[in-house]
């Protein structure tokens, strides 16, 4: 029987990669489980091929959309114990764990209307070939109908998680002299850390003229004072390992946990 | 039926004593034997035997001395609820999918979950919810340090249906959306969990998670009405704190929408507004409202950019509402009545329509003397869902 947990992720020393690695390798280490990482697109500019044998694993976890769906359904079928971290497939058969987007994204659009009596508010996209990206965008949108209110589609800017994309759509933005806005909100910190930058740099004040506010937390929304949505990251993947040990142990499971979010509020709202 | 009521034995009588000594102090109404025996009028000696039971069990501990009385004595031993003595779960099965969460005795969330249901009916409904329960279960927290270590940490299950449901047998005898008929579910998920498992109505349920969890306040609110909206018209009831154990089902009454009467379920559901965008679209041409599916949402999208197609769908469906609301309030004058389901998106302008149209229909101050809300059901069935299996097993969350 193997005492082997593989966890394929897109680049292991991300930030937030490296805290869902290490919350599943603490849980898997308290049942004597040790965890193999196959990170597969570090210093490449193309994931290459998984190289762990699936077949050889106990159970399998996979961040993110690094992997093909199809991928993930034949592991599913073969009956390989599996669960995916911030993805999920169509139908939500295969176990999943995932930040509660909805719950964040509605804290994040009250506190800009609420708190800030912000109203004009830019948005910068995730990768929308990523389930977190599509959903943040879907609530954000939903939730400022819930407040009555309705962005110029010119307000919804290319980010793709990438700071640099997302600074180089802020600057574009700002050169088109669109109509003004109030607010920045970010679909992750990294993103909404460069926008910052690029706020400043164009001379405006932060947050006397624009609040920003990103999603999820790490050091550098610290450093610079991001007031931004926080997850529990390491928590994140304390659950997914849960999960994976649950099925290990024989129960069938679907559906998605969802871990809570919370409004960290720094100087930038 | 004449069915004698069978007197308490025993062992119920214990077990009676011991949930009421474990309410006061889950309640915060006493914190030592002493004052458990003046509060419970229970004999000091039964007191102290429950309070070791507790204390052995976990679900009380002992945290200091507290002051003297002031004639002076023995200063009492402080007792405290230990909210993770145990952990329960809470599901709320809807018609397109199952929520789940799994708290701490005090209602505290640690893990939710859920599923779709991705159209499944009968069977493939209670596999769903086991694998949801399952997934629930994986996350049970089993590395806290306590004194008293139970077998399992999870005390009971709480399910919520839609549907006519029998409580005390666990039954759920109609559930037309998950095509279930009388499902002996609380049996049949007992042999999986061996673990109490309670069943009742989701609207009922969500009613409950308002008073447990405070959604309601409960010093003004002593007759609450909870109206939920979803693929039915459901009715849960609180009178005086006390839950009223069969929510009805009002979504097959007919009402009359123009010349034809409707079930009123209907007057709610998409097809109904897709069928009203289709006869209306040529008298509106320049409305951008959509036949085919259209969220509570969009429409309220279409209101603030003043589409005139969707204020009218908006003013019906504010109307019939009003009927429901104000046949409500004639029969039952509550003090609150909750909206609860996904037409709570269309926000507060659908309160004041609804507001001014019962005025139309019922003595103002009998509409002045109710206050109506909007609420998310979801966030609240699965919750209330834990407050029924503790209420049931441990006594505690009346």
């Amino acid at each position: 029987m193997s005492q082997t947990i593989g966890v394929i992720t897109n680049n292991q020393h991300g930030v937030f990669q490296r805290d869902v690695i290490t919350g599943i390798t603490r849980v898997a280490a308290a049942q004597g489980y040790t965890c193999i990482v196959d990170s597969l697109a570090e210093e490449q500019p193309q994931p290459r091929p998984v190289s762990l044998k699936v077949a050889d694993l106990a159970g399998l976890v996979v961040i993110a959309n690094v992997m093909p769906d199809d991928f993930l359904q034949d592991v599913y079928r073969a009956g390989k114990p599996l669960v995916l971290v911030s993805h999920r497939v169509e139908d939500d058969m295969i176990p999943a764990v995932i930040p509660d987007n909805i719950e964040g994204m509605i804290r994040l659009v009250d506190y800009l209307v609420d708190d800030c009596q912000r109203n004009r508010i830019v948005f910068i996209q995730g990768d929308m070939h990523q389930n977190d990206g599509r959903q943040r965008e879907k609530v954000f949108r939903e939730q400022l109908l819930r407040h009555d209110l309705i962005m110029p589609e010119a307000f919804y800017l290319r980010g793709d998680f990438i700071p640099a994309v997302a600074a180089e759509s802020l600057r574009s933005f700002l050169q088109a002299q669109h109509e003004t806005f109030d607010a920045v909100a970010a679909t992750d910190y990294l993103m909404a850390a460069a926008a910052l930058e690029v706020l400043r740099a164009g001379g405006l004040r932060v947050p006397e003229d624009v609040c920003v506010v990103g999603f999820g937390d790490g050091e550098l929304a610290t450093q610079v004072g991001l007031t931004t949505i926080g997850v529990n990251v390491v928590e994140l993947g304390q659950r997914a390992a849960r999960q994976l040990l649950g099925q290990m142990n024989g129960l069938r499971m679907r559906g998605v946990t969802i871990i809570s979010t919370e409004i960290i509020r720094r100087q930038t709202g | 039926m004449n069915r004698k009521k069978p007197k308490a034995d025993r062992s119920q009588m214990k077990q009676h004593n011991h949930r009421l000594v474990l309410r006061y102090v889950f309640g915060g109404g006493a914190n030592s034997r002493v004052m458990l025996a003046d509060q419970t009028g229970l004999a000091k000696p039964t007191i102290s035997d429950i309070v070791s039971s507790l204390l052995e069990e976990g679900f009380v501990r002992e945290t200091g001395q507290g002051d003297s009385s002031p004639i002076g004595g023995k200063r009492p031993t402080l007792l405290e609820f230990v909210p993770d003595a145990r952990q329960v779960i809470g599901i709320m099965v809807a018609h397109d999918r199952v929520d789940g969460v799994l708290t701490y005795l005090d209602g505290q969330v640690t893990a939710r979950h859920y599923a779709p249901l991705n159209e499944v009916q009968g069977e493939g409904v209670i596999t769903a919810l086991i694998e949801v329960i399952n997934s629930l279960i994986a996350q049970l927290d089993d590395t806290r340090e306590q004194p008293y270590r139970p077998d399992s940490p999870l005390v009971c299950i709480g399910v919520g249906v839609p549907g006519v449901v029998d409580s005390v047998h666990g039954v759920v005898m109609s559930s037309p959306g998950l095509n279930w008929r009388d499902v002996v579910l609380s049996e049949r998920l007992h042999d999986v969990y061996e673990v109490p498992v309670y069943v009742a109505n989701n609207t009922e349920l969500v009613a409950r998670a308002q008073v447990a969890f405070g959604a309601s306040d409960t010093e003004t609110d002593s007759h609450l009405v909870t109206v939920l909206l979803n693929h039915g018209v459901e009715i849960g009831i609180v009178a005086g704190r006390h839950i009223y154990h069969h929510s009805s089902s009002a979504g097959y009454l007919p009402i009359r929408l123009g010349a034809l009467p409707v079930a009123l379920a209907a007057a709610f559901s998409h097809e109904h507004l897709r069928d009203q965008i289709q006869q209306l679209k040529h008298e509106y041409a320049a409305s951008h409202l959509q036949p085919d599916y259209l969220t509570y949402l969009q429409l309220r999208s279409a209101l603030i950019q003043n589409d005139a197609l969707a204020k009218v769908l908006f003013e019906d469906l504010a109307d019939t509402l009003a009927e429901l609301f104000s046949w409500i309030i004639a029969l039952h004058r509550p003090d609150h009545v909750a909206l609860a389901g996904q037409i709570s998106d269309l926000g507060e302008r659908l309160l004041e329509r609804v507001r001014a149209k019962l005025n139309d229909r019922l003595p103002s101050d009998v509409v002045n003397a109710v206050t109506l809300s909007l609420m998310e059901a979801g966030q609240w069935g699965a919750s209330g869902a834990v407050a029924y299996a503790l209420q049931q097993e441990l006594g505690i969350f009346t």
